[in-house]
């Protein structure tokens, strides 16, 4: 099966620190996968390069046999204006032949089918419920300045169009009740919730799901499985970081290991459990019964 | 500062949501009062009245980009003088209409808006406010030093005809009243709908959590530059209206001062709600204007009514709100994670 | 040579935004905020002068330089604790108010020193008492000229940002502020009294301002309320040009804008003076917004 994302030789360096280094992995269409190791290992690096934060230091990333992240051209290029590239549909050809051009923003990534989650929540606090959801259809729209200005009659079937969508990616995840509530007035396991239900309203090919499951409890971890299933069942392909272990175990198909910025297995569950490696990285670190290492709050 | 719900603030809010429903009452209403309001005031008073809607609407324009981009333009004035330059020069030396010298200034203004604007829209809050206040100053020393020999020089421009509708030239203080209250109405459908956009909607995405609203595939930098022009354009045209009425356009309308005025307008009335800018307006301008007498107290005035307000109100008289959760929590925030440092952790 | 002679008034214009740019990097070292009443506090400290210099002339019926040190001393104490006072009443109420607040209360607090000083002192230029100020100085070779006033005035300034640098550098409460200016929350848990270093600051930083204005207008002579806008202004440019926040890139700064804008005014044009600076400024925003000295905003990671 085709790679749906690609990273090949992928690294990131912030000044003398290396935070990821010469990274290879495959996510395949369809597939769950996860994305583990020890804390500093580079995981939510990894996700910031695929989703366009920063751009690598070396190596590609490819999505749907584009290259959506490559080192910076550089200084000289970089005076040149961007050209567009933004725009969804358009230019998106020209992008195919991988030539050195200006970093892909996060904004154009999502565009271009990719979603995600944050480490610690990142929604909109003081926004309704639908609020924040109607913020994942906005790269789905067109309407400008002009339309809302005058009021036209396009702009206002969008509109209606928007809430639609909104209201529907919130009753997907059980979220209906809580439409009109502040997104800070939730309780956290809903908040994290409404965070997957504003990125699935992008309308991913890809959603990237960092530490889903952090200080959330066993029940609710088991409800977040089987979501996480039913969404790939829709065609989304998922690619979680976590920290716990057995909801890793239980959940991916194929998973990416990684310490010190290196990736040291890749296979299925089964596989990596195996792995010497594996073994010895997460060694020394204290585990609790269930297997999750405690201070999920920490750089990974 | 608790919340004390005395028996008239509850009886206030529920006039309010009443209203609420059914806003065309007493927009009507408001819009009725604004009609006949100038009916029974002297030349003098039609005049505050003037230039009170004028500096609505500079405040109404500059709340695009403070309170919804949540840009700190501390140079707003720069392009309220643009703009009226620019139908000076327009109306002075090619003789066109002052009226169709709007759209022009309009142009011209966001234009600028947008050059400025897009090499600094990466920086820092700070930094970016810093240089919107040298930007103002450039700009007040460009029309001081006669740029391209078209601003004049420190006495500025005098002379620009009236304006005019179909042979009807616009003279009285009345008439450029009723002129100004017809931009003012376009100008708050023109904002009010903008709020209620996908456009706005972006703007108070990028607002709460910029990291957030990129990665939910919102163009954030695209976002705040629309702010900045339309913000920037439509002073424009309130200047265009100012040039009609005085006939002189002076380097002076580009003090920092002025953006200083602007701002306050728009932060102590009330960041980012609409009735807060008339709020705003009434007190740094009409009130200033109504009491003469106070005139060489005035500044002091509205520096003790700024570090009070902040420290009292630092949401502003009248916010929207969302701006009044936003600011009630980050203090909330910040006083929690103080008190834990004295605790120590 | 014309050169020299720009270069020569250059430095101790230099040396006048060092002083008071030494001001406005302090306070926002330790706060991060941009005191805008800065400038008028500056401004004040000229006013202050005129009043002192009046009230000896008028007993001692003429001017005469040793009325300087009395008046510079009465001049640092008074604004020195203005500048106290400002901290505690426009500024400490608001320390977790967000970045906005403290904006608009310091612009406020800039409208009522100026109004004040319009209101005391009226709107027309102030001349100060003939006889204090030196007369004379040297000439070189050349034609150039150097003012007794300029050595003083450079001496003094460069002598007083020494000490400042010492005192930061070798003091412990010098090194209380820097720590402050690092991390204030740690500083506090390590014991430090953070409210004593602010108020400290601003003593040190309005106190220099004010006797920066003292300098200045006994340099030019007169002056109006303008003053402090202009050159508070110009030294703030001067702070950001050096990296705000640090104390030897204000002294650079300082000195490189004093410089340049001097050169500017005689070899470009002097109506484009002013403008040089605020160009200065955002192209230095542009291109390197901690500045020459300021240390580079750490990446994200």
């Amino acid at each position: 099966m085709e790679a749906l994302l690609a990273a090949r030789d992928l690294t990131k360096r912030f000044g003398g620190l290396v935070a990821v280094d010469g990274v290879d992995f495959d996510v395949r269409a369809g597939e769950i996968v996860g994305l583990i190791g020890p804390n500093g290992a580079g995981k939510t690096t990894i996700f910031n390069l695929i989703t366009g934060i920063y751009p690598p230091s070396a190596g590609t990333i490819r999505f749907r046999d584009e290259a959506i992240a490559h080192p910076p051209p550089s200084w000289l290029a970089r005076l040149v204006p961007e050209r567009g590239r933004g725009r969804r549909g358009d230019q998106v050809a020209a992008a195919r032949h991988a030539g050195p051009g200006h970093p892909l923003r996060p904004h154009q990534i999502t565009a271009r089918g990719i979603a995600r989650t944050f480490q610690t929540v990142h929604l909109f606090r003081n926004l309704t419920a639908l609020e924040n959801v109607m913020a994942g259809v906005h790269h789905r729209t067109r309407a400008g300045v002009w339309g809302a200005l005058l009021k036209l009659r396009a702009q206002r079937r969008e509109e209606a169009w928007i809430v639609d969508e909104a209201e529907r990616a919130l009753a997907r995840l059980d979220l209906a009740p809580f439409r009109d509530e502040l997104a800070k007035n939730l309780p956290y396991g809903l908040q994290r919730r409404l965070e997957v239900a504003r990125a699935l309203a992008a309308k991913p090919a890809l959603l990237a799901l960092d530490e889903p499951a952090a200080g959330l409890n066993e029940q609710e971890t088991g409800e977040l499985i089987e979501r996480v299933r039913a969404i790939r069942a829709d065609g989304i392909t998922v690619f979680v970081i976590e920290h716990d272990m057995a909801m890793v175990m239980a959940l991916c198909e194929h998973i990416v290991v990684v310490d010190h910025g290196r990736k040291i297995a890749e296979g299925t569950p089964a596989e990596v459990q195996k792995n010497a490696d594996v073994i010895a990285a997460y060694l020394g670190e204290e585990d609790d019964e269930d297997g999750a290492v405690p201070d999920a709050q920490n750089e990974p | 500062m608790g919340v004390q719900m005395t028996s008239t603030r509850a009886g206030l809010e529920g006039i309010a949501a009443a209203l609420r429903r059914r806003p065309l009452i007493w927009q009507l209403g408001l819009l009725a009062l604004a009609l006949l309001l100038p009916l029974p005031l002297g030349d003098y008073y039609r005049t505050v009245a003037w230039r009170t809607g004028l500096y609505a609407i500079l405040g109404l324009s500059l709340t695009v980009i403070v309170g919804y981009a949540g840009l700190y333009q501390l140079g707003h004035a720069a392009f309220y003088a643009i703009g009226a330059y620019t139908s000076a020069i327009l109306n002075l030396r090619l003789g066109i209409p002052l009226l169709l010298t709007l759209p022009a200034s309009v142009c011209v203004s966001g234009l600028c808006g947008y050059v400025i604007t897009r090499p600094i829209l990466r920086l820092r809050g700070d930094y970016l406010m810093i240089v919107t206040i040298a930007f103002g100053e450039v700009v007040r020393l460009a029309l001081v030093n006669n740029i391209f020999g078209l601003t004049g020089g420190a006495n500025g421009l005098s002379g620009i005809a009236r304006p005019s509708l179909g042979g009807f030239e616009i003279r009285a203080p009345i008439h450029h009243y009723y002129l100004m209250l017809f931009f003012l109405v376009l100008t708050l459908a023109g904002i009010h709908r903008l709020q209620h956009s996908r456009l706005g909607r972006a703007w108070m995405c990028v607002r709460e959590d910029e990291e957030a609203a990129e990665a939910m595939g919102i163009d954030t930098t695209r976002v705040k530059l629309l702010a900045f022009v339309i913000g920037s354009a439509w002073a424009g045209l309130a200047g265009g209206l100012y040039a009609g009425k005085l006939t002189v356009v002076a380097p002076d309308i580009a003090k920092f001062m002025e953006s200083v005025v602007l701002f306050c307008i728009v932060v102590l009335g009330g960041t980012g709600s609409l009735p807060g800018v008339f709020v705003g307006t009434l007190g740094m301008v009409t009130l200033p204007e109504l009491f003469r007498p106070l005139r060489a107290w005035r500044d002091a005035w509205v520096g003790v009514a700024m570090v009070v307000m902040m420290i009292a109100r630092p949401e502003g008289l009248w916010p929207s709100r969302k701006v009044q959760l936003e600011i009630r929590g980050e203090k909330e925030e910040a006083s929690g994670r103080s008190a834990a440092a004295e605790a120590g952790s | 040579m014309q050169f020299i002679q720009q270069l020569i008034n250059g430095i101790t214009i230099g040396s006048f935004y060092a002083l008071v740019a030494l001001g406005y990097t302090m306070v926002y070292g330790v706060l991060k905020l941009i005191n805008f009443a800065h400038g008028d506090l500056f401004m004040w400290g000229a006013y202050l002068g005129l009043t002192g210099f009046s009230l000896l002339i008028g007993v001692a019926a003429s001017g005469s330089g040793w009325m300087v040190l009395p008046v510079a001393v009465v001049v640092l104490v008074t604004v020195a604790l203005a500048g106290v006072l400002v901290e505690r009443v426009a500024y400490r109420p608001l320390r977790a108010a967000g970045r906005l607040a403290p904006v608009i209360s310091a612009l406020g607090v800039a409208f009522i020193l100026q109004s004040l000083a319009r209101n005391a002192y009226g709107a027309s230029w102030r001349t100060y008492p003939p006889g204090i100020a030196l007369e004379g100085g040297l000439t070189l070779a050349g034609g150039v000229r150097i003012g007794a006033m300029q050595i003083a005035v450079v001496a003094v300034s460069l002598l007083l940002m020494a000490a400042l640098y010492l005192f930061v550098q070798r003091t412990r409460i010098g090194t209380a502020m820097r720590a402050v200016a690092i991390d204030p929350v740690a500083s506090r848990l390590m014991g430090i009294d953070v409210d004593r270093i602010i108020a400290i600051v601003f003593l040190i930083g309005p106190g220099l301002g004010g006797i920066a204005g003292l300098i200045v207008a006994l340099y030019y002579g007169s002056f109006d309320f303008t003053l402090g806008w202009t050159f508070g202004l110009k030294a703030f440019i001067a702070a950001i040009l050096g990296g705000i926040g640090n104390i030897p890139g204000a002294m650079l700064g300082g000195m490189l804008l004093g410089v340049t804008e001097t050169l500017a005014a005689g070899y470009i044009s002097p109506q484009w003076k002013d403008a040089i600076a605020y160009v200065i400024l955002i192209l230095i925003l542009l291109v390197r917004p901690t500045g020459l000295l300021g240390e580079r905003v750490a990446a994200r990671v």
